[in-house]
Formats: C-alpha cells, structure tokens, sequence
C-alpha cells in the first residue's frame, strides 16, 4: 500500500496489514504510537535503558502477534495492555530495586489540586487521599488492567499484599464517597 | 469527547510532574483519543524516536522465541539457558507426546497380560535413556564445535541437556504413573531410571551416545529378566536390595563421569559425531 494510504488508515486497518505482514504499516503505527507507549511507560519504570527496551519488545509482539488482535477495544488498549505486561515480565526476570521501578512522580502542587477538584470532584480527592502504596496498587490493577499476579510483579510486592491493599482502597474510597 | 488534556497538563504529564490522580485521568484519555496522544507523541525526541525503531527493525528478522522457551524465561530460567532447553529435541512436545503413548500402551499390555505394572516398570527407566540417545550429538547441532569453544559447551551443556531431559523424563512418566498404576509402583522405577541415564552419559564418553544408550537398554533388559527368573519373589528387579544396587550405580557413574568429563571437551570425540 502506498504511504499515504498507510498514514489515513486507521489503526484496526494498520493492525490488519501487519497480520499480513507489511512492515510499513507498522512503522506508521510505530509512529502514532510510540511516543505516549514512552511516557506512559516512563511513568512506571524510571530506568531509561529498560523502557526502550520494554517499547521495542511490545512493537515486536505488536508485529509477530497482530493476528491475535480481536478488535474488541481501542487499539491503543492493545498495545499498552502487551507493553505493561513486557514490563511486568522484564521485573520478573530480573527485579530492579524499587526506588526504580517508579516514576519520577512528585506531589501535586496546590494549584493543580484545585484544578483538579474541579474537573473532577471528589473522587479526585479521594484518590488523592490514599497513601502512594495504595494509589499505585490502584493504578497498577484498575488503570493498567493487570491481574494481581501481573500487579505484583510490576511493583515488587507479594500478591497478597495486592490484595489485602486493594481492599483499603474500596473500603477508604467508599468512606470517601458516602 | 468535550474533555481534552490541554498544553499545561500534558506538559506536566511528560515530565512525570503530575499527580497521582491526574495522570490517571491522562492515561485513561489517553488510550482513546487520537489527537491527545498524537500531542504528546510530537514532545519524543525524534533521535529517540529512529533509534528505537531501528532496534525494533533489526529484530523483526529473528526467529519467534518458542512457546517453551518464554514459559522457561518465566520462571526464572536465563535466557540463554532457555535457549538450550527449548532447543533439545527430546523436551519438545512430540517427543514427550510419544513417550506417553508408549508409557501408556506398555502399561495397558501389561494389564491385559495380567501382569499388573511390571512392563511399564521395565519401559519407564528407558524413557530418559532415549531421550539422552536423541538430544546429544552433530546430527541435532550444526554449530558443534562452535559450541565446544563458547565457556556453556562441552560438559555443562551436556549436563544442562541431561538434566532437562530427566526432569522432563520423570515428569511424563508420572503422567501413566499417576492414572494406571497402583500408588506403590509410582517410584520404583525412578532410582533405576537415574541410574541408566547417568550410566548412559558414562559409556557415552567411551563410545557413541546412540551405542550407549543401546548397550545400557540392552543391560538394563537382560538384568531385569535374569533377576526376576532367579529370585523366588515377583519385581525383585524393583525390590529393596535392588534399589540400593542402582542407587550405588548411580553414585558410582556419577562419580567416573565426573572424572572423565574431559572427553566432552573434545572435538572429534563420539559422543558428538552420533546422535
């Protein structure tokens, strides 16, 4: 197909004629895709060198498994879902210290809270009121949809401690909320 | 989507500034909004950006790691050692699949001979030996002497090789093991398996691993029938006595493997030439 074509088409059809095996459709969806896949990835891993490597393997998988796309969900849901599960994999074989498994996240300023407050709420605050431990037990399992095993080899901790902090979660948001 | 994440907070997204609960919501938007992610993909460092692409290019070429050797990755195996292990061809499925079958048929022949267990007691302790017969040697690797000279080859590949073949050995045996045999007769036969294949890697660095495994299933044969047409008792070849015979043999091969383990080290020896 020619390169135009490729840039208009949407992301299901790139994903179709990388089952078929055109490699230039990857790369347009290499391009639309790799720089978010990058920071999101960054947000959870602070080590440089590994997410690149994380990014490659997922674009790899993307290229070697794009059969196994059911269309199901958005295409970048695909993709992050092979990415986060790479990362996952890539602690398990070899753990990293946890300082550098997370992000180069810092508090909130003040300003951005009350920002926050207002585009979302109180669910915003709430969230905001659990300790990091539970936020990313939270991030880990709702956001990035990994099972409790896959959570717990993302950030370090026994599967059990997934769960029994996924309970204080439900239980100090409802307290939040109600 | 009226919602949409503006300059200010994409910014702040990127250099991992933002909070928790913001870059929650960023994210989630994220994963369907085209516009938003083509926003923040523009911030990547182009130089970034290529040398990624060009690793991912590079290895669009290589073979697909097998279903084996991801599984082994998972649990903690090195990759490289995966490697080896997926490459042996007596762990690959179909060999295993056949050795159930087998396992299985001289257990069900045993049955309807009403002879109970006793065939696949003799079958089972073969299973490794053949196993060894077909994973060793230049017919199943073309980099051999290549191999000879890397620190893995020779006798540690050999004993990586050897293992994962009894492990995997055991491990299918137990399947018929398990199903059709009474609970006593499930670990006979695993003390007379170790010392047949520990035996086989021994006459293998004398003569050729396929000769080996050979003369040591004829062996194993001809000792099995002589001990139960001798003694007054039916499976004395699995009896107490016997079990602390294979056990010294397994010790004792072990032993003379250990010193003899040089030949491994060899090019042009046997034990890499069949296979």
């Amino acid at each position: 197909m020619k390169e135009r074509d490729l840039e208009e088409s949407s992301d299901e059809e790139l994903i179709k004629l990388i089952a078929a095996g055109d490699a230039g459709a990857l790369r347009v969806l290499y391009d639309r895709h790799v720089g978010w896949l990058v920071i999101r990835l960054a947000h959870r891993c602070s080590d440089r060198e590994i997410v690149d490597e994380v990014v490659q393997d997922t674009f790899l998988a993307v290229w070697r498994g794009a059969g196994r796309f059911r269309g199901d969900g958005p295409a970048a849901a695909w993709i992050w879902g092979i990415g986060v599960r790479r990362l996952v994999e890539r602690f398990r074989r070899r753990p990293l210290p946890r300082w550098r498994r997370e992000g180069s996240e810092t508090e909130p300023s003040a300003e951005e809270l009350v920002l926050l407050g207002i585009e979302h709420g109180d669910l915003a605050k709430a969230i905001d009121r659990l300790s990091p431990e539970l936020r990313a037990v939270l991030r880990a399992t709702v956001l990035d949809g990994l099972t409790t095993r896959e959570a717990a080899g993302l950030l370090g901790i026994p599967a059990g401690t997934v769960k029994s902090r996924m309970v204080r979660v439900r239980r100090e948001l409802r307290e939040a909320l109600t | 989507m009226s919602w949409h994440v503006d300059h200010e907070l994409l910014v702040h997204y990127q250099g991992g500034r933002l909070g928790d609960t913001a870059s929650f919501s960023v994210e989630a938007h994220l994963v369907g909004c085209a516009p938003c992610r083509r926003l923040i993909s523009d911030a990547i460092d182009p130089a970034r950006r290529d040398q990624l692409w060009a690793g991912v290019i590079d290895r669009m070429d290589w073979p697909d790691p097998r279903r084996a050797e991801r599984a082994l990755a998972r649990v903690g195996v090195p990759a490289h050692t995966a490697r080896l292990l997926a490459t042996t061809p007596s762990i690959r499925m179909p060999w295993l699949l056949s050795m159930v079958t087998v396992l299985v048929a001289a257990v069900v022949a045993s049955h309807s001979f009403g002879e109970g267990p006793f065939l696949f007691l003799v079958v089972a302790p073969l299973v490794p030996v053949a196993g060894i017969a077909v994973s060793f040697g230049r017919s199943i690797d073309p980099l051999y002497e290549v191999g000879l000279a890397t620190p893995t080859g020779g006798f540690r590949l050999m004993l990586i090789r050897a293992t994962s073949v009894l492990v995997s050995s055991l491990a299918v045996s137990m399947v018929p093991a398990v199903l059709l045999t009474e609970a006593r007769w499930m670990v006979v036969w695993m003390i007379p398996a170790l010392a047949v294949t520990v035996l086989t890697l021994l006459v293998s660095t004398v003569i050729s691993v396929s000769a080996a495994a050979g003369v040591v299933c004829t062996l194993w044969l001809v000792g099995v029938a002589m001990t139960e047409l001798g003694a007054s008792t039916r499976y004395a070849a699995f009896g107490a006595s016997a079990q602390m015979t294979f056990g010294g043999l397994a010790l004792g091969s072990a032993a003379l493997l250990m010193i003899r383990r040089q030949s491994f080290e060899r090019v042009g020896h046997d034990w890499k030439e069949t296979g």
